[in-house]
């Protein structure tokens, strides 16, 4: 560590820990609290990463994690994308640099940049399209150059605890101004959350001021104050990457994104410090001076030995003094300005001997080693016209150059919460002009850079964001006024005929290829940013930005306010997409004999919400056979099947039987006490959307049941009548609450009279009867009902009983060869039965009558939903009919899947909406809606199977199966 | 014979088993553990079987006083009934929960089908599942919109947990704050899972019934 100062007050490391870590496969040491770079900088590790484009060698650069020079993945394990400026080392670390192509030493791709007068902005909208015949060839080799981080596709994400969070008042910094503003709001009581990026609390008032022991303690006692509220909580290492409606905000740090939800919000987030633009303004040792102070005042680590410090405001001189201080020889500073500074810090500096070259720029940064260090600074003094003059250059030998030549608002939060933005002039940066009520800004993102002003500017935010929130009734003071020379400035960019004078690091982006832009046209921030890509970066233009409108405006000839910013949107900052997912949940609902079902091989399947057993694997058996297998159980013994996840809704009162009139298209109110009805039900424009049986159970109580997946909405739509008609019902939706089982087979009655001292003779509890009483010592509703085509009762019972019922059902129905059937032998069932599953033979637009359903439609009804639109679609010709069509049993080709459509000539004349391939009858058969004229029995269809093969079939009366109802009995 | 929708899902963490009114509840967790202590830092308990009870209808409320029940009086109110629980979920909606030693739901019930008029007979069979401890807050954090912390006690929250639509009570069960949640039965193996996972992430633990309802001991 052999740039590693001696301990100074404020550091962040903790010498007594030293921790080993590898970088590239070499071994290094560095001490608990160092990230990555800060680390490597210690053992004078100046190259940390490879650039996009021409993978040019990059180092530390703003230390602030607002570039991406150094970002690097694990070695062994599934990270990529890592920054290094905020990756903390620890014992075990093994990284190296993304987007390397054989060793960030070696990078064969360094290449590209031989080529780079050749690939310049926009070069592969131009050069990639023609001939067509080589674009896979093309897109094939882009994707492999381009990119950073490599994602492996086998590994599995923790899951991240995305979580809430609540708070009176949020502040975004905990600089000056953001500590003192939650001092002001929590001193009234607010509950405040104060948010940091960094790792620690303090912000500027640690690296920029940390040469200063007073603006030390003024911290500490900020922050010890603070820690005596209850009411306070400091967030650090966590962005706040994203503002949405009513302050709520995303919070974002290494292992979760928590959704903040804020009354009121301050933002002191500071200011972003922006590069010069000057001729290889990258190449390592090249750094923001807010860098080098950062390494200096939180690492203890000396940032050059000999440097240049590049200089437009007060700012550089503070941080020339700071170098100056630390050891390192500042053979010069070059200032912008013509006039200088005249600030104490100009004196300061004066009296340590440092020359300052007034109205002089660097020029161009001299490399050495391969471009992988700085080994020279080349000065020219400029103009009136603030260009350099190339007749009067001075070389200084330095292994660093210092950029302090401007700020940019971190201001994101603040658009995007709806603040518009002015450019003022007096600091030559964008500040807040008119903010929403609830939303408050403080500090150097408000223009305020002098750091008492910051910390009254502060004071200013909270108290005025604690009078918001009605806990302060006192005066505001007013938003102290930025004096001196501007802190930025106007435009610190500076053309070389060999280029590389970069504006965006992260797209590599040099000044030629703005002007290139434009002069193709691309006049307008917006489409400039999205021709050049600059800001489009990880970095999202946090370096690059407002140098880019500094320069569109230039080159139009226009203001900066007239040439405005791009649109800021969340997130701020690039955010894992494990934690957008969270602990992903996603809700499925189970029924109450679901752990049976389990234990007894089940293979689920997804209805709706619900899981449900599609059949029970039977060792040795395909699954095509089990599910007939099941089916013909049903037919030759008996059957269980698990429908608890039907809809089961108690509508009661005065006005049951007269509500259930107008939801359906059958008769209720004469309905008998202890008989079942089919109901279907329309929406107003006569589509089907739901049926069920409607069980009368007492004059002002029906049990009405509906389809699984439409059981919710169906209820919804019930409760929606209900409070349009004004009628004295109650509707209970007891689908979750009841455990339902269908017992269906020539043996069901035999079983099931075991369990319950219920007559089930067929005289005492017909077909389409329904009883209340016990079944295995449950209470339950029983339904003689007969969906699958067999003798069968729907068994009923609160769900806590429902496991316990289906155990006892299975016992007793041992001696019968009991089998439970899954939901795909129930529609093979069903099918051969002729009865249609809403949703499935049905679709969007289906009426009564193209699903032969006409017959459930109650004749001289006053109204029923849908009974108009049903009056007009009568007196129309029907379009389509459902029908049921079969293939001979001896036939063996190829079968249609459902939605296959049926084919006259060169007309779709039909769809196939079931198919049951192997059928308990020995025939494949089917539902489908035909052409009407094609819907009589005899008629031969043809039907497109996958391939585009014709098959035939016959059209066959309904059911296929016991058409004389004998087997329900 | 009756069980809570969670009672599989309960043995990984070696139940014994209690009863409760004819249903089968995890009276404690392992053997020789502090459940109780685990309990005051952070805890997931499954009490599904305790009996409830739901009414609705205009004469809801006044055939509950003919019954000698004190109703509250605002909506999403609760009170103590028989160390169970009565809740207002409406203006003319009542939920009743039991507690392991009263039957009042099952006297209800009788009373209730020997009834005519604008009162009705609602099936409820929600889960009931306590989180508990000073970090439950943390739980609902992580599954939940609203800021618990800040909800008053006794006041029924209807909200969402984990997706799926909840009513969260916050209450004092033997001397431990608690979050009482009342889920669709359907619901429960699910959201079971989700709470377990994080409450285990947050060194918590599942516990037994008996934490919060003493008399289930021995």
């Amino acid at each position: 560590m052999s740039r590693r100062l001696p301990p100074r007050p404020g550091e962040w490391i903790d010498r007594e820990h030293a921790v080993a870590f590898r970088f590239e496969h070499s071994n290094y040491e560095g001490y608990h609290g160092d990230v990555l770079t800060s680390a490597l900088w210690a053992h004078d590790v100046r190259m940390v990463g490879r650039s996009f484009k021409y993978h040019r060698p990059r180092g530390v650069y703003s230390l602030a994690n607002h570039d991406i020079n150094a970002m690097v993945e694990d070695c062994c394990g599934p990270r990529t994308n890592l920054r290094g400026d905020v990756l903390p080392i620890e014992e075990h670390l093994d990284v190296r640099a993304v987007n390397t192509f054989g060793g960030l030493h070696v990078d064969w791709l360094r290449i590209t940049e031989w080529f780079s007068s050749f690939l310049p902005v926009g070069f592969y909208y131009k050069a990639f399209h023609t001939p067509r015949w080589l674009f896979p060839f093309y897109e094939s080799q882009m994707r492999q150059v381009a990119g950073l981080g490599q994602i492996d596709p086998k590994a599995t994400g923790a899951a991240s605890p995305k979580d809430y969070a609540w708070c009176d008042l949020l502040i975004v910094g905990t600089g000056p101004a953001g500590l003192s503003a939650a001092l002001a709001a929590a001193e009234h009581g607010v509950r405040v959350t104060l948010v940091e990026d960094q790792r620690r609390p303090g912000a500027s008032w640690g690296w920029q001021w940390g040469g200063d022991p007073r603006a030390g303690q003024e911290m500490g006692r900020a922050l010890a104050r603070l820690a005596e509220f209850d009411h306070v909580e400091i967030r650090c290492a966590t962005q706040a990457a994203g503002w949405y409606a009513d302050h709520w905000v995303a919070l974002v740090d290494d292992r979760r994104l928590t959704k903040l939800r804020a009354s009121a919000m301050v933002v002191a987030s500071g200011c972003i410090e922006q590069p010069a633009v000057f001729h290889n303004n990258d190449v390592p040792g090249c750094m923001l001076g807010s860098a080098a102070q950062r390494l200096m005042h939180l690492y203890a680590v000396k940032p050059f030995d000999r440097c240049v410090v590049l200089a437009a405001n007060a700012d550089a001189y503070r941080v020339a003094v700071d170098l100056y201080d630390a050891g390192v020889d500042v053979s010069a500073v070059a200032d912008l300005r013509s006039e200088g500074e005249s600030t104490p810090m100009a004196r300061q500096l004066a009296d340590r001997g440092v020359p300052v070259y007034c109205g002089y720029t660097v020029y161009e940064a001299v490399s050495g080693n391969g471009g992988s260090r700085v080994t020279g600074a080349v000065l020219s003094p400029l103009d009136g016209q603030n260009a350099p003059s190339k007749a009067d250059l001075k070389r200084i030998d330095c292994d660093g150059i210092a950029v302090s030549v401007g700020w940019s608002p971190a201001g994101g939060l603040l658009y995007q919460a709806g603040v518009r933005f002015g450019y003022a002039s007096r600091v030559e940066q964008f500040v807040p002009q008119s903010l929403p009520a609830s939303v408050f800004a403080a500090g150097r993102v408000n223009g305020v850079f002098d750091l008492a002003d910051q910390v009254a500017d502060g004071r200013r935010a909270g108290l005025a964001a604690a009078r918001f929130l009605g806990r302060y009734n006192g005066t505001v003071p007013d938003t102290p006024v930025h004096r001196g020379a501007a802190p930025s400035h106007p435009y610190p960019i500076y053309g070389h005929k060999k280029k590389k004078n970069f504006v965006d690091l992260d797209e590599d982006l040099h000044l030629a290829d703005f002007v290139n832009a434009h002069q193709e046209g691309y006049d307008n921030v917006e489409l400039m940013k999205r021709y050049t890509t600059v800001g489009m970066g990880p970095s999202q233009g946090k370096l690059s930005n407002m140098n880019a409108v500094r320069i569109l405006a230039g080159l139009n000839g226009r203001k900066i306010d007239e040439t405005g910013t791009t649109t800021s949107r969340p997130y701020y900052h690039p955010v894992p997409l494990s934690h957008l997912a969270g602990r992903r949940f996603h809700p499925q609902r189970c029924t109450a004999m679901h752990d049976w079902h389990v234990r007894e091989h089940a293979v689920f399947m997804h209805a709706g919400t619900w899981l449900r057993p599609e059949y029970y694997k039977v060792p040795g058996r395909g699954r095509n056979e089990t599910i007939l297998n099941e089916a013909l159980n049903v037919r030759r013994n008996v059957g269980l099947i698990d429908v608890g996840t039907l809809g089961k809704i108690y509508v009661g009162g005065p006005d049951a039987a007269a509500f259930l009139d107008r939801i359906y298209t059958g008769r209720f109110h004469s309905h008998r006490v202890g008989r079942l009805r089919y109901g279907l039900a329309l929406d107003e424009t006569g589509v089907i959307i739901e049926d069920g049986v409607i069980g009368r159970l007492a004059e002002d109580r029906f049990y009405v049941t509906a389809t699984s997946s439409g059981g919710a909405s169906f209820f919804r739509e019930l409760q929606r009548w209900g409070l349009i008609w004004g009628m004295k019902v109650v509707l209970m939706n007891a689908t979750g609450h009841l455990s339902a089982m269908n017992i269906a087979g020539p043996r069901a009655r035999e079983v099931l009279e075991k369990l319950t001292t219920i007559d089930l003779d067929a005289g005492a509890f017909p077909y389409v009867g329904v009883r209340e009483g016990v079944v295995a010592d449950a209470p339950a509703t029983i339904m003689r009902v007969g969906f699958v085509g067999e003798l069968g009762f729907e068994v009923h019972v609160p769900a806590s009983y429902g496991r316990h019922v289906w155990t006892r059902m299975m016992e007793a129905g041992s001696e019968f060869a009991i089998h439970p059937f899954g939901v795909e032998a129930q529609r093979l069932l069903r099918l051969e039965k002729g009865h249609l599953i809403i949703s499935q033979d049905t679709d969007a637009l289906t009426n009564p009558y193209e699903a032969n359903v006409e017959w459930a439609i109650g004749k001289n009804k006053p109204f029923f939903v849908g009974q108009r639109s049903l009056a007009v679609q009568r007196g129309k010709p029907l379009t389509r009919r459902l029908a049921g069509f079969a293939f001979k049993s001896a036939y063996h080709g190829p079968l249609p899947d459902e939605c296959h459509l049926v084919i006259a000539g060169d007309e779709i004349t039909g769809r196939v909406t079931s198919i049951a391939k192997r059928s308990t009858l020995g025939y494949a058969l089917g539902l489908a809606y035909l052409r009407p004229d094609m819907a009589c029995p005899g008629t031969t269809i043809r039907i497109r199977v996958d391939g585009g093969q014709m098959v035939e079939a016959e059209v066959r009366p309904l059911p296929f199966y016991d058409p004389q109802n004998q087997r329900q009995n | 014979m009756r069980r809570s929708p969670v009672h599989d899902a309960l043995a990984p963490w070696r139940p014994a088993w209690g009863n409760v009114q004819g249903g089968v509840i995890a009276a404690g967790m392992g053997e020789g553990r502090d459940e109780v202590g685990a309990a005051a830092t952070l805890a997931l308990c499954d009490v599904s079987v305790l009996p409830k009870l739901g009414l609705k209808g205009s004469e809801s409320g006044r055939w509950l006083t003919d019954q000698s029940i004190i109703t509250p009086v605002t909506i999403y109110e609760s009170q103590t009934l028989d160390a169970g629980l009565i809740v207002r979920t409406g203006a003319d909606e009542f939920f009743l929960e039991d507690d392991v030693d009263s039957s009042r739901v099952a006297q209800l019930t009788e009373a209730l089908s020997r009834t005519s008029g604008d009162v009705h007979h609602l099936v409820r069979e929600d889960a009931t599942f306590l989180v508990a401890g000073s970090r439950r807050c943390e739980v609902m954090a992580q599954t939940c919109g609203v800021n618990f912390a800040e909800a008053p006690s006794q006041h029924l929250i209807m909200t969402r947990v984990a997706g799926v639509s909840c009513a969260v009570l916050p209450e004092s069960r033997n001397g431990i704050a608690v979050l009482r949640l009342w889920v669709d039965p359907s619901d429960a193996i699910y959201l079971w899972a989700q709470l377990a996972e994080i409450v285990t992430d947050l060194a918590g633990t599942v516990v037994g019934a008996a934490c919060f309802y003493p008399s289930l001991r021995g």
